[in-house]
């Protein structure tokens, strides 16, 4: 039945049987979810008689109901029920929720933004104070996938905004759909107390390069602790030159073995006569550069 | 010999207020973990994971798997953990210098070459002898690591310093995971945003007459020998309610060494895994939250109710009883080690809660079980025992027992029902009424003999032989 395309203007024949069914809350709950879950999983034409079903039989109704509800978890699960089952009409009322106090209140909110306007819906990302969790950053990412890239307004805002998880997110959007036009509030970002921010702004920079990218890194690295100095190095090896070899020569002789490696797979890659860089040290200091040379040359199969 | 009988009546009165503080504690652990529940399946219900799997923005995870002399079973099990649904995902299982031919297996059927690969010991251990990866790409996501024998705690370390993702998932290699298990694992290090999350467990169930093929759980069933069945209950009162309500509380001491996902920089931070305790799960556990709590870093240790990893259970009493042993012996060396924490108000819950109810009610029960029940005796040939009020305290706790019992078993029901046939549950509630004359006290037993090897100074781990998975599906094929 929900498979037929015709049905637009005739409504479903729900036969009695099941009809007397729909008065229990419980039941008409249970019926939801298998909707939910199979509206999830269809598109075209079965989808929009499975949205069409929910209205037949005055579902939309309980999710109001919850929507409305003080109850967080309902709360959430309401606005959830309503944006798979696409109910624009709400979507003022669920933008509200978008800094909600609640966590899952306000992450069905967001989530929901994205389902009803794509790229669009990131315009909660103006007003969000509350953080936003990895979690949540993801599902978006996974949301707008799929999607075209629309015009990302006000990403320079996100850039600089209160908020840090924001200023992550959009230095995310920035690396994912490549937008130049903000290199330089996203070098800006390499300033930013926030060690995650700084991580976050290296591996952008590189993504998004100017002439100037690699020696930027280099400079910064002093200003970083471990964490972010290995970040760097691992991000450079895609833009680093002989310009950088005699930075990335002086990390080669770092204490941390991490940064011995990382330092050695940029020079391997892409330095002149890299590996002959790498050998020549193996040979002046087998323990423990011998190693590093023959990982280096078995990762880049030279 | 009224010091004797001062002595004896001093004695009873402490076991009943030991009883008593350890009734409500049981009571507050009850209500705990009714309200985390509540709370985790409201916030997960309408959760989808599937996003996760194949995200390029997902967080990379490596899965380490010890493995020592595992020949019989190796190659099943690496299968198994292979078909984990994950895509950022690297499976290092590290030989720890098995004598039959665990590694040679692995090499045979997965196609492994020796590589060079520069070994960052960030924690010391013992040497690596050589890493190993597949010629065939359909592998591509195993690592096998050779060295030299040094136990758990130091294969585990290994895996950590070959390890190259953010997180590591540390699993007993013959645990059989479900197809989600890392996504389900991994939100919570994720959804956190004003602390730190730095290990998260999950649920250990029993497979045990469980139905395996191709390394995957196909149809989950109650064990039908008593020992593994007892111990699925112990396993479910203990995983649904005793963790969900430390977790609850963020005081999780442990984190089952079959199963528990680390933030490993704050693992390497922490110097890895102790080598010198056969608790080296637990005692991972407590020095990562010391380390936080020393540094004021605000932290988290989660636990997730989702049946996510299935292991075979001992199922005779010999394994067991060693097993046992072990964990008395794991539990005494960590709080030994950690003795600062005592009530000590500067660790917060953690030294003045967490700390004091393992020390009473998980390190110190064998002996004060094992002395109650002497003293029992001497009182009973002197004559002193009030044998009304011996009976009605008797069926109190006894009954008190199976209440507690059957309420986890609701839980269960309620929750994640893992056992759909009626008659599976009523077993299992039957199993619960031969708990106090059978199978708790072979385990009080097993805990005083720790405790005996403690004091022998004996650091044995205890062979964990196993029937197999697939033995078990055969003869019920």
């Amino acid at each position: 039945m929900l498979e037929e395309d015709d049905t637009k203007e005739i409504p479903f024949h729900i036969p009695a049987k099941f009809v007397k069914h729909f008065k229990n809350p419980a039941k008409r709950q249970f019926l939801i979810e298998e909707l939910i879950n199979m509206k999830r999983n269809f598109t075209g034409g079965t989808g929009d008689n499975i949205v069409k079903l929910y209205l037949q039989l005055g579902l939309k109704k309980d999710s109001l109901a919850k929507f409305q509800s003080l109850t967080w978890h309902k709360k959430a699960r309401g606005i959830h029920e309503l944006y798979v089952m696409q109910q624009e009409d709400v979507i003022p009322k669920i933008f509200k929720h978008t800094n909600n106090p609640n966590e899952f209140v306000r992450m069905e909110a967001q989530t929901a933004m994205i389902s009803f306007l794509g790229f669009e819906g990131l315009r909660f990302l103006d007003v969000v104070t509350f953080p936003i969790s990895d979690w949540q950053q993801i599902k978006i990412l996974e949301q707008l996938r799929p999607l075209d890239v629309g015009e990302m307004k006000g990403i320079d805002k996100w850039l600089s905004s209160a908020n840090d998880t924001v200023i992550i997110f959009a230095l995310k959007l920035a690396d994912i759909y490549q937008q130049f036009q903000v290199y330089e509030q996203v070098a800006k970002c390499l300033e930013h107390k926030e060690e995650k921010i700084r991580i976050q702004a290296v591996q952008t920079l590189v993504r998004i390069e100017e002439e100037t990218t690699a020696s930027t890194l280099a400079e910064q690295y002093f200003k970083e602790k471990f964490t972010n100095r290995l970040n760097i190095l691992n991000n450079i090896i895609e833009i680093a030159t002989d310009n950088e070899k005699s930075f990335l020569l002086r990390q080669l002789d770092d204490e941390n073995n991490f940064l011995k490696l990382g330092a050695a797979r940029v020079i391997g890659r892409c330095c002149q006569n890299g590996m002959s860089i790498l050998q020549q040290k193996a040979l002046e200091q087998p323990e423990p550069y011998e190693q590093i040379y023959y990982h280096v040359k078995r990762e880049f199969g030279k | 010999m009224s010091w004797l009988l001062n002595i004896l009546q001093a004695f009873s009165f402490l076991i009943l207020l030991y009883s008593v503080v350890l009734f409500f504690f049981y009571m507050a652990i009850g209500a705990y973990a009714v309200l985390e529940t509540r709370d985790y399946v409201h916030k997960n219900g309408f959760t989808d994971y599937r996003m996760l799997a194949s995200s390029p923005h997902a967080p990379s995870i490596s899965i380490i798997a010890p493995a020592y002399n595992e020949g019989a079973t190796i190659v099943e099990n690496v299968r198994s953990l292979l078909s984990i649904y994950y895509s950022k995902l690297e499976l290092i299982v590290v030989n720890d210098g098995s004598k039959d031919d665990c590694l040679q297996k692995m090499i045979d059927t997965y196609q492994l070459e020796k590589i060079d690969f520069f070994v960052r010991y960030q924690i010391p251990t013992k040497p690596v002898r050589g890493v190993y990866k597949s010629k065939n790409p359909v592998f591509k996501k195993l690592i096998v690591v050779d060295k030299e024998n040094g136990g758990k705690a130091d294969a585990l370390n290994v895996g950590i310093n070959v390890s190259s993702h953010d997180y590591t998932i540390c699993i007993d290699v013959d645990c059989i995971l479900e197809q989600d298990a890392i996504l389900r694992m991994v939100k919570p290090f994720m959804e956190e945003t004003k602390k730190k999350v730095i290990a998260s467990g999950g649920v250990i169930r029993i497979a045990n007459s469980c139905e395996v093929e191709d390394g995957r759980l196909v149809k989950v069933h109650l064990p039908e020998d008593y020992l593994p069945r007892m111990q699925s209950l112990e396993y479910i009162r203990a995983f649904l309610l005793g963790r969900m309500a430390w977790s609850r509380l963020n005081g999780l001491l442990l984190i089952s060494g079959a199963f528990g996902a680390f933030d490993k920089e704050v693992v390497i931070k922490c110097g890895g895994y102790d080598h010198n305790t056969v608790g080296e799960d637990m005692e991972l556990v407590v020095r990562m939250r010391r380390y936080m709590e020393e540094r004021k870093e605000p932290y988290k240790v989660t636990f997730i109710p989702d049946p996510l990893c299935w292991t075979e259970a001992p199922a005779n009493y010999k394994i067991l009883g060693r097993q046992r042993n072990r964990w008395t012996r794991g539990t005494f060396e960590t709080l030994k080690f950690h003795k600062k924490l005592f009530f000590n108000p500067k660790y917060g819950l953690l030294g003045m809660l967490s700390y004091p109810y393992w020390f009473f009610f998980e390190m110190l029960a064998p002996i004060i079980e094992f002395l109650g029940f002497i003293i029992f005796l001497v009182m009973t040939f002197l004559g002193m025992i009030d044998w009304e009020t011996f009976a009605a305290l008797l069926l109190f706790i006894i009954s008190f027992g199976y209440v507690y019992s059957a309420f986890a078993i609701f839980m269960e029901v309620t929750t994640y029902n893992q056992y759909k046939r009626k008659s599976e549950i009523i077993k299992l509630l039957l199993s619960a009424f031969s708990e106090p004359f059978n199978f708790h006290p072979f385990v009080v037993w097993s805990g005083v003999q720790g405790y005996i090897n403690i004091i022998r100074k004996k650091k044995a781990w205890g062979d964990m032989t196993r029937q197999g998975f697939q033995k078990k599906t055969a003869t019920q094929k």
